[in-house]
């Protein structure tokens, strides 16, 4: 009985030693882009799905037809015509925090981060590199970022619209 | 106390399976895939662009106007290309209908217009009842139109036109389906309302007719189209028009290059007063401009 019992404490302490990873979500992130030079081309998604480790390891993914314009035939000129989202439904990024070391999940605080990884969109991937803030609260974080992608580094051809779009992410983890 | 040996192997054993069971570190990469292969079946969201436009060649397609937006609408029709050298197959002459359309709900767009063809001033209303979805849930668009027109044209005095007389309605039930991502396919019955015919010796007032339209993607930006509309009753000397066209759509823009054997463009002339036959080349180059502008407040 004793050694039942001195077996079941060492598995929990054994356990818990090795789980240390801390994985937070969400499913209603915000990306929002717009185009510098006119005003109107914007929009927004706020029903990303992103995740965050203490790893390093940061995810994102987006439905393309979940980005809201102000007008209904920008919205399906961008769908349709630029960004062909029955073909590709969907944008991934798929990253590492280079500077790791910098951040602690367990301290509430805002910590400058840098992000390297791939982002998928339009059947191109890209790697990228975005610098944005871990912002740690109540043991939560939350992320922001922005960064420029260029339609031609995605095959996108809107060069009557815009060359580039300025992109916004605000992302509060579970 | 001695513990035996085969307990301790037991221990570590129990130990390293716990170990392996909750400190396997999650790949958040391999995750996200997971969730992305779960989530990726269609969502059922609307189709779009059935149609570039919102009309083929003369005739209405399913789609609507989005709200917030006005088309501008310029429309010309040459004269037949049978008129001869002399008159550059056609190209010496035009008729033209310059329109505006305005998308003012969901599903909702009316638009007015006005014609060179006996100086008529036009204007309808369309309802889309129904948008199609993708993954077949909802496999066909369906879209209700009113439209009516007025001639403005001077008549003799002893002809006694009265305002009424010079008043025409149609209404057309519009079923459109897009096939795939490249073909769509619109079957339109129509009816037509004539208080008086001015230009034709008959005692027909409504005449009944069938829009069918198809068109085919050939890439991202270019369509070909088809319309023929086949009428149940017509006017003496008229003939069914037909109609084959190409779209490019540049994002804005619509441009609809097409021949045809109608002269009219508004509802009721483009289907009934069509007194030219492909049989005898008696068929007009024209187009139509649709240019979009976004109108609505801004945020």
């Amino acid at each position: 009985m004793k050694s039942v019992i001195v077996l079941v404490l060492s598995m929990a302490f054994f356990a818990t030693a090795a789980d240390a990873q801390k994985i937070f979500s969400t499913r209603n992130g915000k990306i929002s882009f717009s185009a510098p030079k006119d005003e109107d081309v914007k929009a927004v998604n706020n029903e990303v799905v992103s995740r965050i480790a203490d790893n390093g390891q940061i995810t994102f993914s987006m439905v393309i037809k979940s980005f809201r314009f102000k007008f209904a035939e920008m919205q399906e000129h961008f769908n349709d015509q630029y960004l062909e989202s029955s073909k590709f439904p969907r944008a991934d990024f798929k990253g590492n925090i280079v500077n790791l070391s910098d951040v602690n999940f367990s301290k509430d605080g805002v910590y400058k981060v840098t992000v390297k990884g791939d982002l998928t969109m339009h059947g191109v991937t890209k790697n990228l590199t975005v610098p944005g803030t871990i912002t740690i609260s109540g043991g939560k974080p939350s992320v922001e970022a922005q960064f420029t992608a260029l339609m031609k580094d995605f095959n996108v051809s809107a060069s009557s619209v815009t060359d580039r779009v300025t992109v916004d992410i605000a992302c509060q983890y579970q | 106390m001695k513990i035996p040996p085969y307990r301790v192997l037991l221990f570590i054993c129990i130990n390293c399976m716990a170990m392996a069971a909750f400190g396997q570190q999650v790949d958040l990469f391999k995750m996200q895939d997971s969730t992305n292969t779960q989530t990726g079946a269609s969502r059922g969201e609307p189709v779009l662009n059935t149609f570039y436009s919102t009309r083929l060649v003369n005739t209405h397609t399913v789609e609507i106007t989005g709200k917030g937006s006005m088309d501008f609408r310029i429309n010309h029709r040459f004269a037949p290309l049978n008129s001869g050298l002399y008159n550059m197959f056609g190209l010496d002459a035009a008729s033209m209908r310059m329109g505006f359309d305005f998308g003012i709900a969901n599903n909702l767009m009316i638009g007015i217009g006005r014609s060179t063809l006996y100086k008529e001033l036009d204007w309808f209303i369309k309802y889309r009842l129904v948008h199609q979805r993708e993954g077949g849930s909802v496999p066909i668009s369906v879209a209700l139109l009113a439209a009516w027109a007025y001639r403005t044209l001077d008549y003799d005095p002893t002809l006694k036109v009265s305002g009424s007389d010079r008043t025409y309605f149609t209404g057309a039930l519009l079923i459109g389906s897009k096939l795939s991502s490249t073909t769509s396919i619109q079957v339109s019955p129509t009816y037509t309302h004539y208080n008086r015919v001015l230009n034709f010796n008959t005692t027909i007032r409504d005449l009944f007719a069938i829009g069918l339209l198809a068109r085919q993607r050939v890439s991202r930006r270019m369509s070909i189209n088809a319309e023929y509309v086949i009428q149940t009753n017509r006017f003496p000397g008229t003939y069914d028009p037909l109609s084959l066209g190409v779209d490019i759509n540049t994002g804005g823009h619509v441009f609809q290059l097409h021949f045809t054997n109608s002269s009219g463009m508004n509802e009721h002339s483009a289907i009934h007063e069509t007194t030219g036959s492909w049989g005898n080349g008696d068929v007009r180059w024209g187009f139509n401009i649709s240019r979009i502008f976004n109108i609505g407040r801004r945020h």
